[in-house]
């Protein structure tokens, strides 16, 4: 578990808020649709021609759906706070590269390159950093 | 936050961003069918039809009961979703490009604004003070001589007496 945390988690802050805001949409999205699900079977279940029994059934089939819906969204949950972890992962690298290299430029340290690995994340941010860097120096 | 922003929040521009709605989508489609089709089988266990329960039903109900309806809501969530995630993991990425493109581009630019929300605070801060940096040190420069493509001025003549 310790492995797993110093290998996944780089940058607790950053990543912890970019979970968070993963899961926070997850549960928007199947809460909106979820919620007008039981409204609308709570319409129907309105129908005149229905029988006591059947009113009855309604209700039973309405409080079987609502446990298999927390159910769901406990497990599509955790599923995307993983999901969410492993792609703050793929930011938070480059991020922190990004960050610590801005540092030290700005304390005046020598600094080589900006250069991120090809296929990271924030590339072409970096990119234009460092070409405004180069560009500043030369003038 | 602001409501606009949230709404209007350009969520197909980024391919973060639609690979956010598809993942949204696809949650939001799934549960949603499968509570449809377990209801269907569960009032269907007791006797009934759920389309036939559905037909006799308020016309909000009907209404709401309808396919097409269905598949609307979970698309609209799912738009709202990403829209409310974008925000903060992708919005700020674009405006920081945007920013460092009309910066190396050489405009005159203002410092970069961290949002309600935002998680690249510390990546802002940092690029504002590069920026600072950057403008005092060219601030500071000796000024060259201004070249100018007027005629060399003529001396006075001499006013004869």
């Amino acid at each position: 578990m310790a492995a797993v945390r110093r290998h996944l988690i780089i940058e607790p802050r950053f990543q912890t808020g970019f979970t968070l805001a993963f899961v926070r949409g997850l549960l928007v999205a199947v809460a909106i649709p979820a919620l007008l699900t039981f409204l609308t079977i709570g319409i129907i279940a309105k129908n005149p021609a229905l029988t006591d029994a059947q009113r009855l059934a309604f209700s039973s089939a309405e409080r079987h759906l609502l446990i298999i819906f927390v159910s769901a969204t406990g497990i599509l949950g955790a599923l995307s706070a993983i999901v969410g972890l492993f792609i703050s992962h793929r930011y938070a690298g480059p991020l922190k590269r990004v960050e610590s290299w801005a540092a030290r430029h700005l304390l005046g340290e020598p600094v080589e390159e900006l250069v991120l690995r090809p296929g990271d994340e924030l590339i072409g941010m970096s990119e234009s950093i460092a070409r405004i860097m180069k560009k500043d120096n030369a003038s | 936050m602001n409501t606009a922003r949230l709404l209007l929040h350009p969520v197909m521009i980024h391919r973060r961003s639609r690979a956010l709605l598809f993942w949204y989508a696809i949650s939001a489609a799934g549960l949603t069918a499968f509570l449809w089709w377990r209801l269907d089988q569960l009032v269907a266990q007791a006797g009934m039809s759920l389309a036939d329960v559905a037909a006799g039903a308020p016309p909000l109900g009907k209404f709401l009961y309808q396919p097409y309806m269905r598949t609307v809501i979970v698309f609209f969530s799912a738009l709202v979703a990403t829209g409310l995630t974008a925000i903060s993991i992708v919005g700020p990425i674009r405006r920081i490009e945007e920013w460092l493109a009309a910066w190396e581009v050489g405009l005159n630019v203002k410092s970069l604004k961290v949002r309600g929300g935002d998680q690249y605070e510390t990546m802002i801060r940092l690029l504002n003070e590069l920026n600072l940096k950057s403008v005092r040190a060219r601030d500071s420069r000796p000024k060259r001589p201004r070249m100018t493509m007027n005629k060399p001025i003529k001396p006075a003549r001499k006013i004869q007496p």
